[in-house]
């Protein structure tokens, strides 16, 4: 066991030491987030490309996964598949395209590469399958 | 000046510098400005300082304040969204800093490498993907304790990425799901990102060289 002053130098040392990263992050996710919403509307629609399609603009977009749900409700709405709206509301919330800089910088540039790559077609994959039991 | 005066000057100074010296050294304390200095590079650079994450946040900072200055009625959509994901942040930081000092005051790196050790395989799986699950706030505030995880408990990346994984389970918003998409699709969505949290951390593993897994753990 680490003493008081050791244990709270460390623990505020490795929350304080991403702290440009984590900014840097932030300031980006801020820009994504106000982007217009209908973007999405215009470009995701009942065909197996709108499946890739809806996976990449899930996994460029960021915010939270309340906003990707109420953004999947308007989809469905709008006559997207049930594939691509599954494949968004997933890349949306495991692909972080956004936080890779900070998840390179802390758990390796390797790390982070494989991650997102393998969350982004898993996103595409359990789009696939849901359109086939949901479709 | 005489010459006898200059060889008398000459022990003098170094009889004040010396002198100086012991004064700074006394009870092997260091004076407080340089002290509070070394706090502050320590606490915000780490050991071996690297200033590369702050140019990159200049650098995006000033874009940002481009964007700003050219786009005024998105750049004020955008500082409206950057307040409210800055006071979002607050809690979680405090939260991971406390779990943090818990994890340093109370257990040891090597310990906990032991008690992973001792629990790998589906053991680890289950709490790896079950703490995912649980785990509130962004996640960019986990990459730092995971790091840590890695690297002092040599915890493998498959299980890091699994916990990464399993976070899109959000249980506070199931509701809101299930109002959107119904009770089935809802569950099913629920169990296929439990089972493919568990897929990602085995290709993870795989796909990962054996000097970058954290491979002491769940070899």
């Amino acid at each position: 066991m680490k003493s008081l002053k050791s244990a709270t130098m460390s623990a505020a040392r490795a929350v304080l030491k991403p702290l440009p990263i984590i900014l840097t992050v932030v300031l980006f996710l801020s820009l994504i987030s106000a982007l217009p919403k209908d973007l999405y509307t215009k470009w995701i629609g009942n065909d197996p490309l709108s499946t890739v399609i809806a996976a990449v603009l899930g996994s460029v977009s960021a915010g939270n996964a309340m906003t990707s749900y109420i953004l999947g409700g308007g989809l469905a709405k709008n006559g997207a598949g049930i594939a691509a709206i599954t494949a968004f509301i997933i890349a949306w919330i495991t692909v972080g395209i956004v936080q890779m800089p900070a998840e390179a910088a802390l758990l390796g540039k390797r790390f982070a590469v494989y991650r997102n790559v393998v969350s982004f077609l898993f996103a595409i994959v359990i789009g696939l399958l849901f359109g086939v039991f949901f479709g | 000046m005489p010459e006898d005066e200059k060889t008398h000057t000459r022990p003098l100074k170094a009889n004040k510098e010396q002198g100086s010296k012991q004064k700074k050294s006394i009870g092997g304390r260091k004076p407080p400005n340089k002290g509070l200095k070394q706090l502050i590079t320590s606490l915000f650079l780490g050991e071996e300082p690297d200033y590369r994450p702050y140019y990159i946040f200049a650098v995006t900072f000033l874009f940002y304040i481009g964007i700003i200055w050219f786009f005024p009625s998105y750049g004020s959509l955008a500082i409206s969204k950057l307040v409210f994901i800055l006071k979002a942040l607050v809690w979680p930081f405090v939260f991971i800093f406390v779990l943090m000092w818990l994890v340093d005051f109370f257990v040891d790196p090597k310990q906990l490498a032991q008690t992973f050790k001792a629990m790998r395989g589906w053991k680890l799986w289950i709490l790896s993907i079950l703490a995912g699950i649980i785990s509130t706030g962004p996640i960019y505030m986990w990459y730092p304790l995971l790091a840590r995880l890695k690297d002092e408990a040599k915890l493998r990346t498959g299980y890091i990425a699994a916990f990464l994984y399993a976070r899109a389970i959000k249980i506070p918003l199931f509701p809101l799901l299930i109002l959107y998409f119904g009770w089935a699709y809802s569950l099913a969505l629920t169990g296929a990102l439990m089972v493919f949290a568990f897929f990602e951390g085995v290709v993870i593993d795989w796909l990962m060289p054996e000097t970058e897994k954290g491979h002491e753990v769940g070899a």
